[in-house]
């Protein structure tokens, strides 16, 4: 086990359609005790899948409920423009530090008038964004949607099959980091180390527990030729900075 | 806890181009940190040149005494299949064979699958076949159950089909399950045993597709009693090894 505080940067609670899970606040809290989280940054699926604005309500809650385990991650719908600009501007106020979003969950394209839009406002606001590039292409349209931004930008879903545009757009700037998630290629994490500028410092541990075994997105992380000090800012560090920016 | 990893791929992946492949002796290293008795590859190159991929890999699976293969054969290519078959699947080197469907046009249950599956049953080894869709799914369950002798292994390669493919193979007797860690959404596992039961569950780390410690991570974290574990990850593989 680490010896350093983990921070879990996605982790979900409530209904998954696709998969009779249980994700409820009580799941993902005692999956965390089990593996030694000190802390996760949690969304409420119901802001995927349903409503942003009732999902955002039911995160808050969960946080408020759990506040010294739970961090609340608001979700962004650009679909529902313009009532998201106000949503951000809502959730901001509220005391939310990231946003969401989930292209491809919610099936609308990166390069995308609202969405453009929204990721102005984020950035206005100060809050970091998390978005899920999980398609061959949608990094490289998402940089190109991002060009005058400031704010740090997670890049969430990335898949070693898309690793190498991936690469390409770390490469490009230093506000792009990404989760470890689904990034179990053999020295996926070495790659990004090694290749890209300040490399250790962008990748961010990110389990999406209780819907995913927590241990299987963990354990590349610790068994890893990381040092110990580049395994404590991926599994805390490096998140930390990012929401305190 | 001794581990046999069912699943382990030698070469370039396509799904990994970014990342170097790593090397067999890094293989030897996985299995001395994790204790892991037996590692069973297969070659991706085999899956575009079935004779020299296979080859290939028949040279380097004697480098470790603990390393098998699986002998990658395509329905696309039934005669060439079936002379690399003579050639392999009497040695124990091999484990038994292994389709790739990587789409609905790899599907064994075409007229031509269904005569190189036939002409395989007198080597009497199981059959790996990966799915990547419904309809390969249900290939391999016609597959199974049109040659009801011989043993199939049926990798879903997604997440939706992990959980699909359960109720789906419930009842056929002769198919195992062998998840991928990368593909499987928590309990997969534990619905997988109670489902099928434990002795239809293998476990592969897809080691040079995937990092082995997220399919270890994933046995870890399953819901499931010890003994259970034990067989999933150890004595299923180790009667599917033996029997050779």
């Amino acid at each position: 086990m680490a010896t350093f505080p983990i921070f879990d940067a996605c982790t979900f609670f409530g209904p998954w359609p696709q998969h009779p899970a249980d994700l409820a606040v009580e799941s993902l809290l005692q999956v965390m005790a089990q593996n030694g989280i000190a802390r996760s940054l949690a969304t409420a699926t119901t802001g995927i899948f349903y409503d942003y604005r009732q999902g955002n309500t039911e995160t808050l809650q969960a946080a408020q409920a759990h506040p010294q385990q739970l961090y609340p991650v608001a979700t962004l719908d650009p679909r529902a423009y313009p009532e998201a600009l106000e949503e951000a501007d809502a959730r901001a106020q509220e005391g939310f530090r990231l946003f969401r979003f989930f292209p491809d969950r919610q099936c609308w394209p990166i390069r995308y008038a609202p969405f453009r839009e929204l990721l102005q406002k984020c950035d206005s606001l100060g809050v970091p964004v998390a978005v899920t590039v999980a398609r061959p292409g949608d990094c490289t349209a998402l940089a190109d949607e991002v060009a005058f931004t400031q704010a740090p930008l997670l890049l969430s879903g990335v898949t070693p099959a898309n690793l190498g545009e991936v690469l390409s757009i770390l490469r490009s700037d230093t506000k792009f980091h990404v989760e470890t998630t689904h990034l179990l290629a053999p020295f996926a994490l070495e790659k990004i180390r090694d290749s890209v500028p300040q490399g250790a410092e962008r990748l961010v541990f990110a389990s999406y527990s209780p819907l995913r075994y927590l241990s299987a997105a963990l354990g590349p992380v610790l068994t890893s030729t990381l040092s110990d000090e580049h395994k404590g800012l991926v599994l805390g560090g490096n998140l930390r900075r990012l929401m305190t920016k | 806890m001794p581990l046999i990893d069912l699943h382990c791929h030698y070469g370039v992946t396509p799904t990994a181009l970014a990342v170097r492949p790593p090397e067999l002796a890094e293989a030897g290293a996985y299995a001395d940190q994790f204790g892991v008795e037996v590692l069973c590859f297969a070659a991706q190159e085999a899956t575009t040149d079935l004779r020299d991929g296979n080859t290939h890999l028949a040279q380097v699976l004697k480098s470790d005494p603990r390393f098998r293969g699986w002998l990658t054969l395509s329905i696309h290519q039934p005669d060439l299949s079936q002379e690399v078959a003579r050639g392999a699947l009497t040695r124990p080197l091999w484990v038994g064979s292994r389709f790739e469907q990587q789409t609905d046009s790899d599907a064994v249950n075409t007229a031509g699958g269904f005569e190189l599956l036939n002409a395989l049953r007198r080597y009497g080894r199981p059959i790996l076949l990966t799915v990547t869709t419904p309809v390969t799914l249900h290939a391999a369950i016609a597959a199974a159950r049109e040659f009801n002798t011989l043993r199939f292994i049926v990798s879903p390669q997604n997440e939706t089909l992990m959980s699909d493919a359960l109720p789906a193979i419930k009842e056929t007797l002769n198919i195992s399950m062998l998840p991928v860690a990368a593909f499987a959404e928590r309990d997969v596992i534990a619905q997988a045993v109670a489902t099928l039961g434990e002795r239809r569950i293998l476990w592969g780390s897809e080691w040079g597709r995937f990092h082995p410690a997220a399919a270890i991570g994933m046995i870890r974290d399953s819901a499931i009693t010890g003994p259970q574990r034990d067989r999933i990850v150890y004595r299923n593989a180790r009667e599917l090894v033996a029997n050779q």
